[in-house]
């Protein structure tokens, strides 16, 4: 076993917490090896910032990255100018809950803001990380995911904060864990490997993963695709039966992926009996994926959006269900235009990370005994684990939210609404700037760019 | 590369093989650049060591050295094994606080080694920023400028620096990369990267994907198909294990020819080479590419690939002449292309081999996408109902597995690599004229030829991964299937209709 030195590890961490608050101040040259397309260096520090202050940042583009198109052609047609004065008096007027049950049946759930925590398993993420994100949930009013790594017993604490993920491989799936949680989520797909099984590579299975998944240290873990159980719509109405058979209570959600007739889909999970349903888009994160299914497979979250809206709306009961999105959400705007193309609310999973301190280097997969996520989060090693305090984590992520409710806020005051189910589907509150490229010389320069 | 006609044994003793690349490692025998350059004050790393040794050892030692003078001295000294063992826990503490001291802020040894900081080694770099968070006064972390260059030449090909160090990572080790963390590039584009493959969420062949239970074929076809099953007719077809083939460029030098040909048949599919190195090598995994008077030439071969000058008549001589040939014609992508084709077939030619730049675009003036042109050829066919009854190829601009999926899917039956050969085998590329010229290194024939079946087997795995994803069975199933992509162009146009346009 790696000998752990606890002094060296308090080196580390203070001076990783310190710095993590000073850092976007800091003035980073043009080929500083920091960000990419989608998460650009100035998201990257806005999310620091944000996360040690629960403040905007005012001198970084926290907005938009430089993708080129999707959100970051997008803005808001605003009605009104900033008056921070005014807003600041009508700030708690400014509702921006939601109702997580628009069905009949199971419990009425209200979470304080239309964002949750992503699904990530234990063993992808490090149990501090996991213990962080559960803890900031609670303070918050809102949710976070176990991922289909199993339940922690640690994360007990926070069950009424905690939805229950099952997935294709059932790993670490009890009727323990479906019977104390709120909310159960399917796991059909992930965006970045839409149609692919999940991951855990080797290094990643330390005995204590490989225990609460019941498999062998140290071997690969490829979850099967899709579930064998699952042929039809009527199979995964027997999903949602099960579920609701063990606790009635529960409220079921359903995460797909953005495949061309997502709309189809999204329908059936209706049908079926669902109360959420969860895109994920084709550029959502990930621990470990081909990179070819990344980039290739379904559809971005801001197509699939209004063409499950709109096709829901037309079958009469858009407001029956809700509508969570994630894969590519990464700011506050973010999630004020997928709401405004249809989404009821967020779901945040990279972002939370950047707030504790992740680089989007994407050493993510190599995690365990191969070392990886160097500070911590992406990893089961223990002694890189103990880089993260689940406390300091939390107060990151409550700023974090924060500081994100606070632009969910100030963007709907600017557009005149009073509660974000008003922005929902709101196409003429958005303006398209089109696309960075148009032909194949003018994409040319862009990568050059 | 086996032809089918019904002289072909089929013996029911044959074991049934599933089709596989042989892979083996053939590391980059130039350096490549790396991508991160770590960047450390000097200055300020020896006034770190300085500190932490203050903070971690000499501030420990001195409030060691103060408790023990507080506690009565003499009572220690009159225990004398208690003093003894405060020393001994003095010195392990202090050997876990040295320890502390050269702990040093990275996991893959950028700082490792006795002078740590002082003599980086800029190698092991991951870029993950951890030392820079750490220690953002001492370190930076920038990408390296001779990396960074490679990126002009790199654009010219339509290819980013990433996929180009993943085709090196393919060419090295055979096996597709799997990485943590999103897709990293920008949204979509004009290029292939604008079509997106569809994919089903519940019923699938099978989804234990390359190392599946059930086979995923990438077998295809290559010629005139007939309409109906017909036993006294030999058909012109020959079939591929993988729905790739190698392409010739001219700046190819002799060793790559040589890797090319070899690495065609080893992986069960073909070369299309000049005639001279098909003469020399003699190897069948070689169909020449000739002018059509060099038809005498080639007269025992069973499939030829004769150079397209407009030259109808001829061409039909030809067919008429050598029936059972399978003649694959290679014609411009120019302003007449689908006449072209048009008038090919109904001389009885059984493949149109269409060529594009190395960058992936047309002849014409207005230097098209290939994907519409395949795509516009592809309808032409359907619309004349003969779609099956010629193949189509095509080759340019292919330099990753997902162009090879995403061209079967714009109407390609087979796709042809040229300039992802010269990225595999480490040509240096230069950028004269506004155009990119490569230029062949010296290689090792076993090497090269390792280096493309490696690139050829990740490539088919990453085939098989998107064949599963969309419940495909059979790679022949993606032609022409454009009911399962997703087009970039289109879906903005559908989805964002309803939003209001700034300009």
């Amino acid at each position: 076993m790696e000998e752990i030195n606890l002094i060296a590890i308090e080196k580390h961490s203070e001076k990783l917490r310190k710095n993590l608050e000073i850092l976007p101040l800091n003035k980073l040259e043009e080929d500083f090896a920091m960000g990419n397309y989608g998460w650009t260096r100035d998201l990257i520090l806005s999310i620091y910032y944000e996360a040690s202050t629960g403040k905007i940042p005012r001198n970084l583009e926290y907005r938009i990255g430089n993708r080129g198109d999707g959100f970051d052609s997008l803005d808001f047609d605003y009605k009104y100018d900033f008056d921070e004065k005014d807003f600041l008096r009508c700030f708690d007027d400014i509702d921006i809950s939601l109702d997580l049950n628009k069905r009949n049946y199971g419990e009425k759930i209200k979470i304080s803001m239309p964002m949750y925590g992503a699904g990530m398993s234990f063993g992808s993420i490090s149990l501090n990380v996991m213990l962080a994100r559960a803890m900031a949930a609670k303070e918050l009013n809102t949710f976070t995911s176990t991922g289909e790594g199993g339940y922690p017993r640690e994360l007990m604490k926070y069950k009424e904060h905690v939805i229950t993920q099952i997935s294709t491989g059932y790993f670490g799936v009890r009727e323990e864990t479906i019977l104390i949680t709120r909310i159960v989520e399917f796991k059909y797909a992930q965006g970045a490997k839409p149609g692919l099984g999940g991951h855990l590579l080797a290094p990643k299975v330390t005995p204590e993963v490989a225990k609460m998944r019941e498999t062998v240290p140290f071997v690969n873990i490829y979850q099967p695709f899709p579930f064998h159980s699952v042929y039809s719509v009527e199979d995964h109405k027997k999903h949602v039966d099960w579920i609701r058979t063990v606790n009635p209570d529960a409220l079921v959600s359903v995460k797909v992926s953005t495949p061309i007739d997502v709309d189809m889909v999204a329908v059936g999970i209706y049908y079926a009996g669902a109360h959420i349903i969860h895109l994920d888009g084709g550029y959502g994160g990930t621990g470990a994926s081909p990179e070819f299914a990344k980039k290739n497979i379904a559809m971005p979250i801001e197509f699939a959006i209004p063409k499950v809206h709109k096709y829901l709306v037309q079958e009469g009961v858009r407001d029956n269900i809700v509508l969570m999105v994630s894969g590519g959400i990464r700011t506050p705007h973010d999630v004020a235009k997928a709401i405004a193309l249809g989404a009821d609310g967020c779901i945040i999973g990279s972002a939370e990370l950047i707030a504790l301190g992740c680089t989007q280097c994407g050493n993510c997969e190599k995690g365990g005994g191969g070392k990886g996520c160097q500070i911590g989060i992406a990893t089961s090693n223990r002694r890189l684990s103990l880089l993260q305090d689940p406390k300091w984590g939390c107060k990151r992520l409550i700023n974090m939210y924060k500081a994100w409710c606070y632009e969910l806020k100030k963007i709907l005051y600017m557009l005149g609404l009073k509660r974000i189910a008003e922005l929902r589907g709101r196409y003429d509150l958005l303006i398209d700037y089109g696309p960075k490229f148009k032909g194949y010389e003018e994409y040319l320069d862009y990568l050059k760019k | 590369m086996q032809i089918l006609n019904h002289d072909y044994p089929i013996s029911h003793e044959e074991k049934f093989v599933r089709y596989k690349i042989e892979k083996r490692l053939a590391p980059n025998k130039y350096k490549i650049p790396h991508r991160f350059e770590p960047k450390i004050n000097k200055i300020e790393l020896a006034k770190l060591i300085i500190n932490e040794f203050n903070e971690l050892i000499l501030s420990y030692l001195l409030f060691e050295i103060k408790n023990i003078i507080k506690e009565d001295i003499f009572k220690i000294i009159r225990k004398q094994e208690k003093l003894k063992d405060k020393i001994t826990q003095i010195y392990n503490n202090l050997k876990i606080r040295y320890k502390a001291l050269f702990d040093r802020p990275c996991e893959y040894g950028v700082f490792s080694g006795i002078l740590g900081g002082f003599l980086p080694k800029k190698e092991k770099c991951t870029g993950c920023l951890r030392c820079w968070q750490e220690y953002p006064n001492v370190v930076r972390i920038y990408y390296n400028k001779e990396y960074l260059k490679m990126e002009d030449s790199l654009n010219f090909l339509g290819l980013k620096l990433n996929e180009f160090f993943m085709i090196l990572c393919e060419a090295e080790t055979g096996e597709e990369l799997v990485k943590g963390m999103g897709y990293k590039g920008p949204y979509a584009g004009s290029f292939w990267d604008g079509i997106w493959l569809d994919m089903s969420e519940i019923v699938r062949p099978t989804r234990d994907g390359k190392e599946g239970r059930e086979y995923i074929s990438t077998v295809v076809d290559i010629g005139k198909k007939l309409k109906y099953f017909d036993l006294n007719n030999k058909n012109n077809v020959f079939s591929i294990q993988i729905p790739i083939f190698f392409d010739y460029l001219e700046d190819y030098n002799y060793r790559i020819i040589q890797s090319i040909a070899f690495a065609a048949k080893e992986c069960s599919t073909f070369a299309i080479l000049p005639l001279k190195y098909y003469k020399s090598l003699k190897l069948d995994s070689i169909i020449p590419l000739i002018r059509f008077n060099e038809i005498k030439e080639v007269d025992e071969n069973k499939v030829i690939e004769i150079l397209f000058e407009n030259n109808f008549d001829e061409l039909k001589i030809i067919r008429e002449k050598y029936k059972d040939k399978i003649l694959i014609i290679r014609v411009k992508a120019d302003e007449k292309l689908e006449d072209n084709i048009i008038n090919l077939y109904k001389i009885g030619i059984d493949a149109i081999h269409i060529e594009f730049s190395i960058n992936g675009l047309d002849f014409t003036k207005e230097r098209k996408n290939a994907k519409y042109v395949i795509r516009k050829v592809h309808n032409v066919l359907l619309k004349n109902g003969i779609r099956n009854e010629i193949s189509i190829l095509g080759s340019g601009g292919i330099n990753l597995a997902e162009h090879v999926v995403k061209a079967m899917i714009c109407g390609l039956d087979c796709v042809g690599i040229n300039s992802v050969v010269h990225l595999a085998l480490q040509s240096k590329m230069e950028i004269t004229n506004g155009k990119i010229i490569f230029k062949p290194r010296k290689i090792d024939v076993e090497w090269g030829k390792q280096r493309l079946m490696n690139l050829l087997a990740a490539w088919h795995e990453q085939i098989i991964e998107a064949l599963s994803a969309m419940g495909k069975r059979d790679v022949r199933r993606l032609r022409g299937d454009i009911g399962r992509a997703i087009f970039y162009e289109e879906i903005r146009k559908e989805v964002f209709a309803d939003i209001k346009k700034a300009f």
